[in-house]
């Protein structure tokens, strides 16, 4: 058999020894030197990945645009103007609010305002107007609800007053 | 006992099977030496992290089949070309011509092949304790040692003497 025969001659080499050209102090003196090495390496690493990380957040803080030092001025206010539709015409009212049923009003959401009465601004003190010429301000409010326009056509001034 | 003085009692121990062994796969002492110290070298760094230590043999052969394999894979691009014969061919005296001729065609067959029969044969480990030494599965480990058996009657045929021209060109 042929593993037999790889068996004997495995004993046969095994015979003669040879001497040992390292030994135990050998392997624990160079594994100290590869094991400062390696320890110098990863110091050195992180010194340098530290230092390149220093380096670039302060060349992105040194590059980053100054704020700008004008005087303080007050906050600009965006304000839409619209005119105070009249009782003929009632208020846009949203699609899904319902009404109390008193009567019938287009559902549509926007409404287009008069081309004649363009947008002005608040009135001055002590001029006497009607319920008609009151334009109104609004910041972004949202569309009156059904409720509201009902309150408006009952009571204009206290609805206004409300507001 | 500290790690130093628990290395040198385990390399005093198995340095010199372990040499035999690595010469076994290597085919000449000079590789062997380097493979077997490469190897301690291994296990004296990985030793203070290894939680179980009573498996140091086995551990210990398994990194030195590995080198000797990663080295022979290494060898493809390398610049040095190595050659089946050597300048000074090392005849043993006390072998005998049918123990040379196998040994002479038993450095011939692949890596892999060489390993398995190394370890079967010489170091009698069982098919799963081969396996665990190559990290390959146990289907693995049978068909090199067939593969490597057939490779090795192949190379030898039915008579040695016969093909003693065949395996070793220059004798």
């Amino acid at each position: 058999m042929l593993e037999d025969e790889l068996k004997e001659l495995f004993k046969e080499l095994n015979i003669e020894r040879r001497p040992r050209t390292f030994g135990a102090a050998d392997i624990i003196y160079h594994g100290q030197v590869v094991r400062g090495r390696r320890r110098a390496a990863a110091v050195a690493g992180s010194a340098f990945g530290a230092t390149m990380l220093v380096v670039t957040v302060g060349f992105v803080l040194a590059s980053s645009p100054e704020p700008a030092n004008d005087p303080a001025t007050p906050p600009t206010q965006v304000e839409t103007t619209t005119p105070l539709p009249t009782e003929s015409r009632p208020t846009p009212v949203t699609p899904t609010a319902p009404l109390d049923g008193t009567e019938d009003v287009e559902p549509s959401a926007t409404t287009e305002p008069d081309s004649n009465s363009g947008p002005t601004r608040s009135p001055t003190q002590g001029t006497p107007m009607s319920v008609n010429d009151i334009p109104v301000t609004t910041l972004a409010t949202p569309s009156p609800t059904a409720f509201e326009v009902a309150a408006y056509e009952t009571h204009p001034t206290e609805a206004l007053t409300h507001r | 006992m500290s790690w130093d003085a628990e290395f040198t009692e385990h390399f005093d121990r198995c340095a010199d099977s372990m040499r035999f062994t690595a010469y076994l796969l290597c085919g000449n002492h000079h590789e062997a030496e380097d493979v077997v110290q490469a190897a301690f070298l291994k296990l004296y760094l990985a030793g203070p992290k290894l939680v179980r230590r009573e498996g140091l043999d086995a551990y210990l052969r398994r990194i030195v089949v590995r080198i000797f394999i990663a080295e022979r894979r290494r060898m493809r691009w390398r610049r040095e070309k190595l050659t089946e014969v050597l300048p000074e061919v090392p005849v043993r005296a006390e072998l005998s011509e049918d123990k040379l001729v196998v040994w002479r065609a038993s450095t011939t067959i692949p890596p892999r092949q060489r390993a398995v029969l190394v370890l079967r044969y010489w170091q009698d480990l069982g098919v799963e304790e081969t396996a665990a030494a190559l990290q390959c599965s146990v289907g693995t480990v049978k068909s090199n040692t067939s593969r490597g058996l057939k490779a090795l009657r192949q190379k030898l045929g039915p008579a040695f003497g016969v093909l003693w021209q065949e395996v070793t060109p220059n004798a």
